[in-house]
């Protein structure tokens, strides 16, 4: 499992691109996650709650009440046209960023050889 | 499953109760209960599942920062007392059974006495009358008394209630509906009451009006009966209404939590000056006025004006509020 102190600045980020696809609520987020990678990285419960709040206190996602299901009345999320324009910002830097740290930090490929 | 729960609420206990940390709690709850059978189901021990949910739980600091609710602020608002779904349910519990067992006991104690009543009217026919008579008396004081005296004391575990506590929108949403669904019932056992006791008055006429059929003590210990039937209705259903009534009036919204309970002081004060100070002036008046002047037939109007002053006075505070 990957340290949560890297990768802290980028949860908002993987939630809004998850949201981008279709509206969806925290269970299946932190599912959907977990399952896209491999369970490499998992997001506890409280940082992704962080993170909605920051994103909702940003107006780049906005939140309604779903449909009981199971006796439950989850909260869903759904990405707004500014959280789209502000997603689009944060993968045009994640490909500087990867090009940047990969140039630097080198990784797997120098190590093996 | 009753162990997630459990932890969220023992995490969530410091953090001050408004319509969104319950949102967000309930929440985290249901992914947590969601992630655990999950677990379960693909084949993980009891332990182990519940190990990984509270794992991937966090930290709720990290929330609250976020949140914007600060340590210091969550202490304040923690000694706000709050009603929660649990809460409320047991007060309204609580006071429907202490309805039925306050009318038991008061049933219990009558009928002792009709009882013996009956008994002792007949004790011409069989010897042992009188003693079972007095027998039945006692045990139905001896029950009655104790159950009175046991729901008095269980009274005082509902204290809480009796003082603002904080009640979130949908709750007070639920009893309103609730309170007015019950208002049916509450009409129809003041009916049957109502109908019981002017019922009960039968046998003690039938009785003053021709012994042969019915002897007056014997009439008498059946209204007794018959109007401790009634107070049984009157009792319970007006403790179950009177519960939604209390909850109601000092559940307060956790935004205004403050200027309700201060309104609800100012407001307590004007009844007291009208109770302790006015209406004690106004007799005293009458009084006098009627003394000096003689003018006992129409002095009386002035509690008709007064009860109308009363209305004034308390619509003027108000608007000055």
């Amino acid at each position: 499992m990957i340290s949560s102190d890297v990768i802290r600045g980028y949860n908002d980020t993987f939630l809004l691109s998850l949201l981008n696809e279709e509206d969806s609520y925290g269970y299946a987020l932190s599912k959907q996650i977990k399952e896209k990678t491999d369970g490499q990285y998992i997001i506890k419960e409280t940082t992704m709650y962080s993170a909605f709040t920051r994103l909702k206190k940003n107006d780049y996602i906005e939140s309604y009440p779903g449909e009981v299901t199971q006796g439950k009345r989850r909260t869903y999320y759904r990405i707004t046209a500014k959280g789209k324009q502000y997603l689009k910002e944060k993968q045009n830097e994640w490909a500087v960023t990867k090009e940047v740290v990969d140039q630097l930090v080198g990784g797997v490929k120098n190590d093996d050889n | 499953m009753t162990i997630i729960k459990e932890y969220v609420n023992q995490v969530f206990k410091t953090v001050p109760l408004t319509e969104e940390t319950n949102q967000l709690r309930l929440d985290i709850q249901a992914n947590m209960e969601d992630k655990y059978t999950e677990l379960r189901e693909s084949g993980v021990s009891e332990h182990e599942a519940l190990g990984v949910v509270i794992a991937e739980f966090g930290n709720i600091d990290e929330l609250l920062d976020e949140m914007g609710i600060s340590k210091t602020s969550s202490e304040n608002k923690s000694q706000q007392p709050a009603m929660e779904e649990e809460a409320i349910d047991y007060f309204i519990q609580s006071k429907s059974k202490l309805g039925i067992r306050v009318g038991a006991g008061i049933l219990s104690i009558l009928s002792g006495i009709a009882f013996l009543l009956i008994l002792l009217s007949v004790s011409y026919i069989i010897p042992a009358a009188n003693i079972i008579g007095i027998i039945l008396l006692l045990s139905g004081i001896v029950v009655g008394t104790a159950l009175l005296v046991v729901e008095g004391m269980r009274t005082s575990n509902l204290k809480a209630y009796h003082h603002p506590f904080v009640l979130l929108p949908d709750s007070r949403e639920r009893l309103e509906e609730e309170r007015d669904a019950y208002k049916k019932s509450l009409t129809l056992s003041i009916v049957l009451g109502v109908s019981f006791c002017i019922m009960s008055m039968a046998p003690f006429l039938i009785g003053l009006l021709s012994a042969a059929i019915l002897s007056v003590p014997v009439g008498i210990g059946m209204m007794l009966i018959l109007a401790g039937i009634g107070v049984v209705f009157f009792v319970y259903s007006g403790n179950v209404y009177h519960a939604y009534d209390v909850l109601l009036t000092n559940g307060k919204s956790p935004e205004n939590f403050e200027e309700e309970v201060k309104a609800d002081a100012r407001r307590r004060k004007v009844d007291y000056i009208i109770d302790e100070i006015y209406w004690p002036v106004i007799v005293v008046i009458y009084l006098a006025f009627s003394f000096l002047v003689g003018g006992w037939g129409w002095t009386w109007l002035i509690f008709v004006i007064g009860g109308v002053l009363e209305d004034v006075i308390k619509g003027l505070l108000g608007a000055w509020e």
